[in-house]
């Protein structure tokens, strides 16, 4: 996900998240975005501010994978479709006659 | 990123110097081009040397050096591996490159497959979906140039992006598909060097250890062997791939322009080296939690972290790397885009009696203008380089089994190839949208075999020798 906010050019952002009930900063310097990946499920809270100003109100964010069942789901299908595309281009299974071209 | 780790003069000075190098390696390589095919198709005697440099290079393009990192800051060690397994494409494309030369020894384009093995319908249906895909590369490939040069020097998006586009169209139309063969061999060596030099300097200053535990104590996920996200994506970036390569002109052009008997050796071993290309790319960008860089943007996670871990040798290397990897992609599609336009476009619908001398003149026209309109579209940088890439997942993994069908067996009518190409594309949009870009090729391609599977079972009715139009002009019948 990415976090973004503006303000006043050049500025200094300051953002950070809470964990175990208190602030941790997770960035400092004058970007107005930023990309967190790879969180586990669950609810985030955050919080932005320009130079020493007000913080923002915090802001919940809750992160929720596809369930497992779903993605086996499509690793299956696509390792299947996978096995059958290389059975098709190697061993050809459906050739029949012998054509002209002796490929 | 706030402060760039190449001063812009310096930048500059690299532009100047493989710009010229380019230029002039491009105009004297087309020296020697006098016919179409000498044009079009490097006189159809490319070696095995340059063939293997010239499909390496052209698969090692933005979207690995910009894509492959974003994927592994996104979807951890499954986004990474997944990833190369893009070389699959290469891998199977080997034995149909092989055959593609034997069966239409004197064919130009994908197009030209598809209008003779699935007639007309087909064959209008696949140039949209060819001509889509282009464009989103062309787009993807001029913006990242504008990105990343502005990442790296500071130099701004426009001027970074029109310089790598003006390059690329000049010596592309200068020296037709000999310079973007030659161009690319060279830009092979850049890349393995560069690549090899950068793996050694991320594993010297950061090291595997404060990567891993920095990843596993705020990025777990990234690391989890189970990421619901990844593990859908694995098998659509595979099928994503084979679509690229099975579909495009740019891998069509070359099976017709190595000599016989290169085809299969030449994608083989490209799509060996080619491997392990991502993985270190995509290593690159787990480093940035360790080293603390705020990510504004997932599609420039690459350039941030070259450009604080390397200081200004390593930015210079990533500097030289990247516009190689730009320019050989970018080439490539030019001149292959070109010679649909030319083939498929001008002479198949409007000037079917034009010469080949009209024909070449008409080529170095259209990249030309190809050129000038890759610039137009990128220049309002409109959306992440990873969403425009895998929009075109949709459209490029349905021709998948048309081709391979189509090529190998005498079955399966254009009906059927219509069909799977228009359903698996709709069907994959709409998985784009309800689940996520990282199914919308697997989708398609599911969607279209289940399409094709009929064909399968049907009687064999194709004669292979209607794919050779050389053949049959022999024979009086125009072509």
């Amino acid at each position: 996900m990415t976090l973004g906010w503006s303000g006043s050019e050049g500025a200094q952002y300051t953002l950070q998240t809470e964990r175990n009930g208190s602030w941790v900063s997770l960035y400092e310097g004058t970007d107005t975005a930023s990309t967190l990946t790879g969180l586990s499920n669950g609810d985030y809270v955050f919080r932005v501010r320009e130079n020493d100003g007000e913080w923002s109100a915090p802001l919940t964010v809750t992160i929720k994978h596809h369930p497992l069942v779903r993605a086996w789901a499509f690793f299956i299908s696509g390792f299947v479709l996978f096995i059958i595309l290389c059975v098709l281009l190697i061993f050809r299974p459906f050739s029949g006659a012998p054509d002209r071209s002796a490929v | 990123m706030n402060e760039s780790a190449l001063p812009i003069s310096i930048a500059w000075t690299v532009i100047g110097i493989f710009s010229v190098l380019w230029v002039v390696l491009g105009w004297w390589l087309g020296r020697s081009n006098k016919t179409l095919d000498d044009y079009m198709l490097a006189g159809r005697n490319v070696g095995l040397g340059f063939a293997v440099a010239t499909s390496m290079a052209t698969w090692v393009t933005s979207n690995t050096t910009m894509t492959a990192p974003q994927l592994a800051y996104q979807l951890g060690i499954w986004g990474m591996a997944g990833y190369s397994l893009g070389a699959v494409g290469l891998l199977l494309f080997a034995p149909l490159a092989e055959r593609i030369r034997k069966l239409m020894p004197h064919g130009y384009t994908s197009g030209d497959f598809i209008r003779l093995r699935y007639g007309k319908l087909t064959w209008r249906v696949f140039l949209i979906i060819s001509f889509f895909y282009s464009l989103g590369w062309l787009i993807s490939l001029g913006m990242a140039g504008g990105l990343l040069i502005n990442a790296l020097s500071g130099i701004p998006y426009v001027y970074g992006m029109t310089v790598i586009v003006v390059i690329c169209t000049l010596y592309t139309a200068f020296g037709g598909l000999r310079a973007v063969i030659g161009t690319d061999f060279a830009q092979t060596l850049i890349i393995l060097i560069g690549v090899v030099l950068l793996a050694v300097l991320v594993i010297q200053k950061v090291g595997f250890e404060a990567i891993h535990a920095q990843l596993a104590a705020d990025r777990p996920e990234l690391l989890n062997l189970l990421l619901p996200a990844s593990i859908m994506f694995l098998f659509n970036n595979l099928f994503f791939g084979v679509g690229e390569i099975f579909h495009s002109n740019v891998w069509w052009s070359r099976a017709f322009a190595f000599a016989p008997g290169k085809g299969f050796q030449a994608y083989f071993l490209a799509g060996i080296f080619w491997l392990p290309i991502p993985i270190v790319a995509g290593f690159i960008a787990l480093a940035a939690p360790a080293m603390g860089i705020n990510v504004p943007s997932p599609d420039m996670v690459a350039p941030l972290v070259a450009g604080k871990l390397f200081g200004l040798a390593g930015a210079v290397i990533v500097f030289i790397v990247v516009f190689a990897a730009l320019a050989s992609s970018l080439d490539s599609l030019l001149a292959a885009t070109s010679d649909l336009i030319v083939r498929d476009i001008y002479k198949g619908h409007f000037r079917p009696a034009a010469s080949d001398g009209e024909l070449k003149k008409a080529s170095l026209l259209v990249i030309l203008g190809l050129g000038a309109f890759a610039w137009a579209l990128s220049l309002p940088n409109i959306t992440t380089l990873g969403e425009l890439l895998y929009f075109t997942g949709a459209f490029v993994a349905s021709t998948i089994w048309p081709i391979a069908i189509g090529l190998l067996y005498r079955r399966g009518t254009g009906l059927s190839a219509t069909l799977a190409m228009v359903l698996g594309t709709a069907i994959g949009l709409y998985s784009y949208f309800a689940v996520g870009f990282y199914v919308a090729a697997l989708v398609s391609a599911g969607i279209s075999f289940l399409v094709m599977l009929p064909s399968l079972f049907a009687k064999d009715h194709f004669d292979w020798s209607q794919l050779d139009e050389g053949e049959k002009a022999k024979d009086g019948v125009p072509s």
